[in-house]
């Protein structure tokens, strides 16, 4: 968890830091690892919390979408019945008031009466009067009731009471669901008798019917007391108890959901009804209300499941090619340091070739010892036929010895350009230390070498040993060119640039002729003298090291060759 | 000093170029002896301290330039003539800051050979007689 | 590595010059031996003069074969396409390192190996890298010992084996650390050789 924790802080850690590590495989193993969690949790976790809450919402969406309806039809249907009701009530009522006593005693005018009112509304099955006292005066209907007294019973009490009553259902003679409506009506001579009338069921049937509800979906009236009114699909038949309690009273269309007594999971539509003792309720399964929340739902996690997978991909995608660039980038820097170390590599090797070229000198020398001594012995020997011609052979071989030199000298001129070696220097302690080398010649010659050398010289950055190499080559060349008892006279002081370094002497100069070629390779005034490194050699040096050299020569005056030398090394040695 | 006086010692592993060499002067009438590594050398130097010593720089053995210093600590009058191969300065300046009185690089003209070997044994009688 | 290859043209074309140049000795020496033995008489160090022209024909030969490696060693420089040649590249390292070997009294042998192996490396950089190995190899070796480089085969790789000192003391060499390093940026593996003894250097194949 820290470690997420941490990875969250500084998602780009592994690719920023430790860039100089040597990267192994593992490395790239974790970092890929921790790049895709890294990518898959900033985009799944938004992703799975927007998909449950669209879950949740979706879900209470379908639930409304579901319960709504259910509610007004509920409503309706109680509507319904409460129409039917009050129309059959206000039926009753009217023929309560609109005929006399008289008239309603008689027994054929009930008899019309009732065939009209059967006529116009369906479901009724008997009338009766009933006088004040509870006797029923005049009946019409398939029951011979006339003559029976209600007063003891507990609907003539409430009719006489509250002037209007409808029963709950109960079952009749015939044993058919009834519902009676009765009406008292009371004339201003305050004569009061009742009308009752027997109303069959099938029409709440009729109505619960015309809800058109899906096959196991349920709509039924319950009395107050719990008692079917009508039969029920699955909670019961008419009369008998409802398998679940009531719910709690309201007279607004209300949905609950329950588990019903089949341990189906239901909503619940229910009204009260608030005229009568009735309860409409329409129960309906979950499961097959929400059959399209359903197959939404399998949408839903079609889409999830299929996003997390094109998530993962991507991700795996993405941070393959991350790490492929990252890989490849490593490749590449390896590679190029492989070449710097090949470089150096090479430099070694080109060593091993310089001490091949150093070899070759080896047998060079022989056979130029050789030679020498075999023109020696012929130049001693008195005449023989063939001794010109052996002179010109011997001879031969000397210059083609003499040539080999040459490219070997070039050859190890390569080499050295690969072996470099740059540090910080005294100039002043190295031309004093290199003029030492001479001293033995110089006093010998009697020749006078005078170092001009400035105690405030800054120390510079340069190759050691071929800049003693340089030097040793300008005093040497000094040497060669002034005659026994010379001078030669060495400065150096600050250049702006670095240091100017300048010797000079009083010794034979050069021709104009012979300036133009002094910085040629092979170049030399000198015969068979010196070390055999020409001014071609310390001129590639110089300009090696960034530096320059320039000559100054008057024929029988004396040279002067000047060297300004960076104080750093401002370029690479390529 | 006379040619004929001189006592050169030559030191190379190169058999056939030393011993040539050494025909070579001695056909210019210079006496020179011959040895063929850095033990030898410093042997032949302890039992007849030569005027002038032309070693080689690379050699099997004890390298050139210890032989030359531990020559220049054993007998400091010997003036040393160092041969390097052709370009390999390096050795040649080490040699000097070592003690050494020259260096010449291979292959070499015996002229120029001779005249290094005068210098040599002229500016060691002269130093030697600055010592006195 | 630019630098180096310029510096194996330079070489190249300097080591051509060069054998030419041996060749006309050589046929100068031939000619004169002609001459001597058509013209000689009244020559009286004729057979010491003779002896002379023998010693130039070895030492032509012997300049004409570093020559070669120097030649060899130029052209290791560039990119072979169909990799290198081992066995070559070590023979040459192998008349390259000799004279190195031999001043410290150590006889270098190229044992006859399995021919015709290549590597994917340069020659420089095989040898380069066999070159490291013969120094840690040469720095433990006692005068007078003899150390054998082999070229062989191992699961379609070629191999370098130098019989040499126990792995163990070569590790301890100051050149191993070098030596490692040279194999890890080569991509070449490194290991010690049978029972320990020696070094192997297992070389990559070649691309194609």
């Amino acid at each position: 968890m820290r470690k997420l924790a941490a990875l969250i802080k500084h998602p780009l850690r592994e690719l920023t830091s430790d860039v100089d590590d040597a990267v192994s495989p593992e490395r790239y193993t974790t970092l890929r690892r921790n790049i895709i969690a890294l990518m898959v949790a900033a985009t799944l976790i938004p992703l799975s919390v927007m998909a449950v809450l669209n879950y949740y919402e979706h879900q209470n969406a379908m639930a409304r979408e579901i319960q709504n309806p259910l509610r007004v039809l509920v409503n309706k249907t109680k509507n319904s019945f409460e129409l039917f009701l009050a129309e059959r009530t206000s039926t009753v009522s009217l023929i309560a008031s609109a005929y006399t006593y008289a008239e309603l005693a008689d027994e054929q005018k009930l008899a019309r009466i009732f065939s009209v009112m059967k006529r116009e509304f369906e479901g009724f099955v008997d009338l009766g009067l009933i006088d004040e006292h509870g006797t029923q005066v005049n009946y019409v209907g398939p029951y011979a009731l006339a003559g029976k007294n209600y007063a003891d019973q507990r609907w003539f009490q409430e009719v006489r009471l509250k002037g209007k009553y409808v029963s709950d259902v109960f079952m009749g003679l015939r044993k058919f669901p009834h519902v009676i409506i009765a009406v008292q009506h009371m004339t201003e001579d305050g004569r009061t008798w009742i009308l009752r009338a027997t109303l069959d069921t099938r029409q709440f049937e009729r109505i619960i019917a015309s809800m058109s509800l899906e096959p196991d979906a349920d709509a039924f009236l319950v009395n107050t007391q719990g008692l079917l009114q009508t039969s029920s699909n699955n909670y019961g038949k008419v009369l008998e108890k409802l398998t679940f309690p009531l719910p709690p009273l309201t007279f607004e269309p209300t949905v609950l959901t329950m588990i019903d007594p089949l341990g189906r999971e239901v909503f619940l539509a229910y009204a009260y009804f608030p005229e009568a003792d009735f309860v409409l309720m329409a129960a309906k399964p979950r499961s097959s209300s929400l059959k399209t929340w359903y197959t939404v739902r399998g949408d839903l996690l079609f889409i999830f499941v299929a996003g997390v997978a094109l998530v993962l991909f991507a991700a795996m995608r993405v941070t393959d090619a991350l790490i492929r660039r990252m890989k490849e980038a490593e490749d590449r820097r390896e590679l190029a340091l492989r070449e710097v170390e090949h470089s150096q590599k090479l430099s070694s090797i080109g060593r091993l070739a310089a001490g091949v070229a150093h070899e070759v000198n080896n047998p060079l020398a022989i056979i130029n010892e050789k030679t020498g001594l075999m023109k020696d012995i012929l130049s001693i020997q008195p005449d023989f036929p063939a001794k010109e011609k052996l002179l010109v052979q011997v001879d031969s071989v000397l210059r083609a010895v003499e040539r080999c030199r040459g490219i070997t000298h070039r050859m190890l001129g390569f080499a050295r350009r690969m072996d470099v070696s740059i540090e910080e220097l005294d100039l002043t302690e190295l031309i004093r230390e290199t003029a030492g080398f001479l001293a033995n010649e110089a006093m010998h010659r009697k020749v006078d070498v005078q170092l001009d050398l400035d105690p405030e010289l800054p120390r510079i950055v340069s190759d050691r040993s071929q800049l003693q190499q340089v030097f040793l080559n300008l005093l040497n060349n000094a040497l060669a060119a002034v005659a026994d008892g010379g001078s030669i006279m060495v400065s150096a002081q600050p250049d702006e640039a670095g240091v100017l370094v300048s010797v000079k002497d009083n010794g034979c100069g050069m021709s104009d002729e012979t300036m133009k070629h002094i910085f040629e390779p092979f170049f030399t005034t000198k015969k068979g003298k010196g070390t055999g490194l020409g001014l071609s050699i310390t001129y590639g040096i110089i300009k090696r090291l960034g530096g320059d050299i320039a000559v100054e020569s008057t024929q029988g005056v004396g040279t002067t060759l000047t060297i300004t030398l960076p104080k750093g090394q401002r370029e690479a040695l390529a | 000093m006379n040619k004929q006086d001189w006592k050169i010692l030559l030191v190379d592993d190169e058999h056939e170029f030393i011993t040539t060499l050494a025909e070579r002067l001695e056909l210019r009438g210079i006496a020179a002896r011959v040895v063929f590594d850095g033990e030898s050398a410093l042997l032949a130097v302890a039992q007849d301290e030569p005027h002038v010593m032309v070693l080689d720089v690379l050699m099997p053995g004890i390298k050139g330039l210890e032989v030359l210093e531990r020559v220049k600590r054993s007998n400091p009058r010997v003036q040393v003539l160092l041969l390097t191969g052709h370009g390999s300065t390096r050795d040649g300046i080490e040699g000097m800051r070592l003690g050494a009185f020259d260096y010449m690089m291979k292959p070499l003209s015996i002229d120029t050979l001779i005249e290094k070997m005068e210098s040599a044994i002229d500016y060691a009688g002269k130093a030697a007689n600055l010592g006195q | 590595m630019r630098d180096a290859m310029f510096m194996g043209r330079l070489t190249a074309g300097a080591t051509h010059e060069m054998q030419n140049i041996l060749a006309t000795i050589r046929e100068s020496a031939g000619l004169m031996e002609d001459l001597l033995a058509l013209g000689g008489e009244g020559f009286v160090h004729a057979e010491r003069f003779k002896k002379g022209l023998g010693v130039l024909a070895e030492q032509v030969e012997r300049g004409m074969n570093l020559s070669e490696q120097l030649n060899y060693c130029a052209h290791a420089t560039e990119p072979a396409p169909a990799g290198a040649d081992v066995n070559e590249a070590m023979r040459s390292l192998v008349g390259l390192t000799r004279r190195n070997a031999a001043r410290r009294r150590v006889s270098l042998v190229l044992a006859q190996g399995r021919t015709g192996l290549r590597t994917g490396l340069r020659a420089l950089e095989a040898m380069g890298l066999a070159g490291l190995a013969l120094d840690c190899c040469l720095g433990l070796l006692a005068a007078g010992a003899q150390l054998v480089l082999a070229v062989e085969e191992q699961g379609g790789l070629a191999v370098v084996r130098l019989d040499g000192p126990s792995y163990e003391a070569l590790r301890a060499q100051p050149d191993f650390a070098e030596l490692e390093q040279c194999a890890r940026t080569l991509r070449a593996g490194l290991c010690a050789g049978p029972g320990g003894q020696g070094l192997a250097l297992s070389l990559p194949k070649p691309v194609a």
